[in-house]
């Protein structure tokens, strides 16, 4: 068997006549006494003339535009995979989303029936008793109270009254102020002037 | 600019002349060697076109650190290999049913058909890397540094590989040769 390396690999360039002319000497030469390297040309030989059959140039012509299609198709399936692959991957499935929603209605529902029940710690002092705290918690009908309670609850009520009478007291002064101040600014000099003589009568009469 | 890359960038603006003119300019070679790799004209035409769709597609991916037709066999083979690997290639044709034409070579084209089939059922007991090295040296007249660009190895390795497939292509030729000789030569013993 013949072990040079460098003539077997040149054999295929042989067979294609893209040897240089050095080369081809150089082949053809060992090519005469070598029977291992021509039975490898002969074979590549035979790989070499292996026939392709000619589909036709219709075919050939085709192709491009069959090749286009394709390609187009394919651009628009990858598009529509990748929306959907998205809106898998960002958007919660179905089951999730109506889990969750109807979570939080429950949620916001019992946060929504639990804060008016829920009434203000008041501090409330009856008579000599010590002030103590008492909360307005669930509604219970005043039936159900003993007179205790009641004195209590009237008790306290009466403080609310009191202390929201004391806040919006100042409003309504102010208010009664602001609107009898703006009247005036709006009236022009002759019934400006009028409204000086009337009271200028009025105190006069006393 | 290399053309290749020319044609791509044109393409790749949407110039549909482009597009076609790499078709054109890839698709004859690149059929006839799916065509000997597969041993059919619809496997090789719908590997063709999945070939070129694949590269077209996937463009954007192409880092042209090889040449386009580099990366072009590249996924061409890549493609082949899978069909190879599925189906049997072999189409055996029995000797029996060549048309023979009257001619005074038909005995001579027997000889030689017979041996191409001998030829494509040695190929298909090469290993597949040793296959397709000779397929592509042989056949598609690549030089060994664009075959080690396309089998991703070195040209080294690409050498060694054809080395090797030859040797393994002579051996196993020689051993079906054998067995087909001793075959008739006990048929003929049976007739007599």
């Amino acid at each position: 068997m013949c072990n040079d390396k460098d003539i077997k690999e040149l054999i295929p360039s042989y067979l294609d006549q893209v040897l240089d002319e050095h080369e081809h000497e150089m082949v053809m030469k060992h090519l005469e006494s070598c029977g291992d390297c021509r039975a490898d040309l002969d074979l590549l030989h035979l790989m070499h003339e292996e026939l392709v059959p000619d589909p036709g140039k219709a075919y050939w012509d085709e192709m491009p535009s069959r090749i286009f299609r394709a390609v187009k198709a394919r651009k628009a399936r990858k598009w529509s995979f990748e929306l959907s692959w998205l809106t898998e991957r960002l958007i919660l499935p179905r089951w999730v989303i109506a889990a969750s929603t109807v979570g939080l209605a429950l949620v916001i529902s019992w946060f929504a029936v639990q804060a008016p029940q829920r009434g203000p710690v008041v501090t409330v002092s009856q008579n000599d008793e010590p002030a103590h705290e008492i909360m307005v918690s669930d509604a219970v009908p005043l039936s159900d109270l003993d007179h205790d309670q009641l004195a209590t609850i009237a008790t306290w009520a009466r403080s609310e009254l009191v202390s929201i009478a004391h806040e919006a007291a100042p409003v309504m002064a102010n208010t009664a102020d602001t609107d009898f101040y703006e009247e005036i600014t709006e009236l022009n000099t002759n019934e400006a002037e009028r409204l000086s003589i009337m009271l200028d009568q009025w105190e006069q009469e006393g | 600019m290399d053309e290749d890359l020319d044609l791509i960038n044109r393409t790749e603006a949407g110039e549909r002349e482009a597009f076609d003119d790499l078709v054109k300019k890839y698709q004859k070679p690149l059929y006839a060697m799916l065509y000997r790799m597969v041993g059919n004209h619809e496997d090789a035409s719908d590997l063709l076109q999945k070939a070129f769709v694949k590269a077209f597609t996937g463009l954007k991916s192409f880092e042209r650190r090889s040449t386009f037709k580099t990366w072009l066999y590249q996924i061409a083979i890549n493609l082949a290999k899978n069909v190879y690997r599925e189906r049997s290639r072999i189409e055996l044709v029995p000797i029996d049913n060549v048309i023979i034409k009257r001619d005074p070579r038909t005995l001579e084209a027997m000889i030689v058909n017979e041996n191409r089939q001998l030829l494509r059922q040695a190929l298909a007991r090469l290993p597949e890397k040793q296959r397709i090295t000779l397929m592509l040296r042989v056949q598609s007249e690549k030089k060994f540094e664009e075959i080690a660009g396309i089998m991703k190895c070195s040209v080294g390795t690409a050498k060694a590989n054809f080395h090797h497939g030859v040797r393994k292509l002579k051996a196993i030729m020689l051993e079906m040769n054998k067995r087909q000789q001793s075959g008739e030569g006990s048929q003929k013993q049976d007739n007599t």
